[in-house]
């Protein structure tokens, strides 16, 4: 059923992933009113992403240990395949091309990280957000978006150090910008394969699935 | 009285909203009059968030209407307070009067 034609097709969409107008469909209404009543799109767009905002909260407050359950099952498999998996393929692969972990120049590192590494690496985490979609049909956006946030957090602690010093050296060298490239690659490539991985599970069993009965009654 | 819990601030506005507006309350008009009544936009998923919770405690009931094209095919849902929550709403506002009556610096203060 489509929620009116004015509304943006991203906003409904939004919605239905988070089974809003499922769960809601009084909210939904009110926002499709407000909207074809000549609400501007900026107001569109803060009311779905406060919408959103207070689903995930609700979802993980009202199931705390399935929210846990997620993230250890997500997280046990990134760590688990990125060290095991990753490591052992990537000195493999070092080794073949005779290409030392650390080079000099560091711009052949780059091309090998970008053209072996960043590949696997995207698979892995893709694989860890339709693992946590997978296994949580139900509640498979909230989980997705916050393991993925998870993923951004314990990304950024861990390539800030680097991030701010080739930011700050690649104001006035050039050859700090492929470093810089890397790591924002990084902080937003693996979440978005996150999400991605866990929206082709989540997806999928939306597809099979009916969906929950309305919150209020 | 109804012991445990005292409403919060936020409760208790859209107790008062919901009153105020009789049968016409509902997500969009509840939101509209805490803006211009309370000066502040509120999202209406923390309206429906609350109202929610209010219902919960049995403050107040709902019922839905016919759907309208003009909102996708989807109901309204109208709110009404409870018994319950109105002897709430006066309990709160017995206690906040008792408070207020007395505090050298709120006197003479135009609300």
């Amino acid at each position: 059923m489509k929620m009116t034609p004015q509304m943006p097709a991203a906003a409904i969409w939004l919605l239905k992933v988070f089974k809003v107008p499922e769960s809601n469909p009084a909210l939904a209404g009110d926002l499709s009113e407000e909207y074809s009543g000549g609400q501007r799109a900026a107001w569109l767009w803060r009311q779905v992403l406060a919408v959103i905002a207070f689903t995930i909260a609700k979802e993980i407050y009202s199931h705390k240990l399935l929210t846990i359950r997620a993230v250890i099952a997500g997280e046990a498999w990134v760590l688990l395949s990125y060290f095991a998996l990753i490591r052992a393929l990537s000195s493999h692969w070092f080794a073949m091309f005779r290409i030392s972990v650390f080079p000099p120049s560091g711009l052949p590192f780059l091309s090998v990280f970008w053209i072996l590494l960043l590949p696997e690496s995207m698979i892995v985490f893709m694989f860890g957000g339709w693992i946590v979609g997978r296994l949580h049909r139900d509640h498979w956006a909230t989980f997705v978006v916050l393991f993925a946030t998870l993923q951004s957090i314990f990304i950024l602690v861990q390539v800030f150090p680097n991030l701010l010093l080739h930011l700050i050296n690649s104001i006035d060298q050039p050859r700090f910008r492929p470093y810089l490239a890397m790591d924002l690659g990084i902080l937003l490539l693996f979440p978005i394969a996150v999400l991605l991985g866990g929206y082709i599970a989540g997806s999928r069993a939306d597809d099979r699935c009916p969906r929950p009965r309305p919150l209020n009654g | 009285m109804d012991k445990g819990t005292y409403l919060r601030d936020f409760e208790l506005m859209i107790l008062l909203v919901v009153l105020r507006l009789g049968d016409d309350a509902y997500g969009v008009p509840i939101a509209r009059e805490i803006k211009v009544h309370g000066r502040r936009e509120v999202s209406l998923a923390k309206v429906y968030a609350t109202l929610e919770r209010l219902q919960e405690k049995g403050y107040i009931s709902s019922k839905l209407a016919d759907p309208t094209p003009e909102r996708g095919g989807r109901a309204k849902r109208y709110f009404s307070v409870t018994a319950r929550g109105l002897k709430k709403v006066r309990e709160t506002q017995r206690i906040l009067v008792r408070l207020w009556r007395g505090v050298s610096e709120l006197q003479g203060d135009s609300v």
